[in-house]
């Protein structure tokens, strides 16, 4: 199984690589949304995307928006991992085509817990 | 809303917690003495009008940045510090955001690092400050805030 982690931080990419390979995923990283969607389009087809909201160049809402405007991408399980709390943005993301929305800090278990939700919580290694 | 000390202190104990992997203590210092500092902010702009900034020194930054990298402070790396900070600041700016007036939008997060750093936010006060210690180290986290002009057109997009 794959994972595809989009987020501006260094240490956070990391820390969601970790508990994805723990749960026996491979994972690729992009820095930002736009780096997201050339991974996609190189070919990479994750089962997974944990896409972080604020981010520069291209915002995980835009990188949502774009792979749900793309037929080859509509089998990506998309995952919000964000700061932003807001009750509004939450249903925006979720209307643009979220599936799952997580909130910065997270402990290893919400993510894994999230994971499970959606049926994907891998094999755990 | 006006984010109380509480309140700052427990979602720097979360964060610290839940992506650290380290306890907070609250502290009685209100500056920061040691020579080299990190600094890292955020703005929030909208129905609010706030800064965020967390400041600690040379040591507490890059005790952090190991413990987001799971390295050790001798080995990580100067820009490895930076964006350690700069997630930090994000993620306790953008949950002191859930506490402020909506609709708001967070910043990405700035950082710096220098010889006794004052920040300056011309216009604004300080909201509320807390001191917490953390691996022996200060961490001064402050909340300003200006005021909002009654006729001001209210940004929320995050695009």
């Amino acid at each position: 199984m794959l994972a595809l982690v989009v987020d501006d931080s260094r240490a956070m990419r990391l820390i969601l690589r970790r508990i994805m390979q723990g749960r026996g995923y491979d994972v690729v990283e992009a820095g930002n949304g736009q780096e997201g969607l050339d991974i996609l389009a190189g070919g990479a087809r994750p089962d997974v995307a944990l896409v972080d909201w604020n981010m520069p160049v291209m915002d995980g809402l835009s990188f949502i928006s774009a792979c749900r405007a793309e037929k080859d991408y509509r089998n990506i399980t998309l995952m919000m991992v964000t700061t932003e709390s807001e009750q509004a943005q939450i249903v925006r993301a979720l209307a643009a085509g979220a599936h799952e929305y997580v909130l910065k800090p997270f402990t290893p278990e919400a993510i894994v817990e999230k994971l499970e939700l959606l049926g994907l919580s891998g094999q755990g290694v | 809303m006006t984010p109380s000390s509480d309140d700052i202190t427990e979602i720097a104990r979360e964060v610290w917690s839940a992506m650290l992997g380290l306890e907070t203590e609250v502290a009685a210092t209100e500056t920061l003495d040691s020579g080299s500092l990190f600094t890292g902010t955020v703005t929030i702009t909208g129905a609010a009008d706030s800064v965020v900034s967390i400041q600690t020194t040379d040591v507490g930054a890059r005790a952090y940045a190991a413990a987001m990298f799971g390295s050790t402070a001798d080995e990580v790396a100067d820009d490895e510090v930076v964006d350690a900070i700069g997630e930090l600041t994000n993620m306790v700016g953008g949950n002191i955001k859930s506490l402020l007036p909506e609709p708001s939008r967070l910043s990405l997060p700035a950082v710096a690092q220098g010889q006794k750093q004052h920040l300056y936010v011309p216009g604004a006060e300080v909201l509320n400050q807390v001191a917490l210690s953390s691996e022996g180290e200060h961490v001064l986290i402050t909340v300003w805030s200006r005021p909002i002009p009654e006729n001001a057109t209210q940004e929320s997009d995050q695009s």
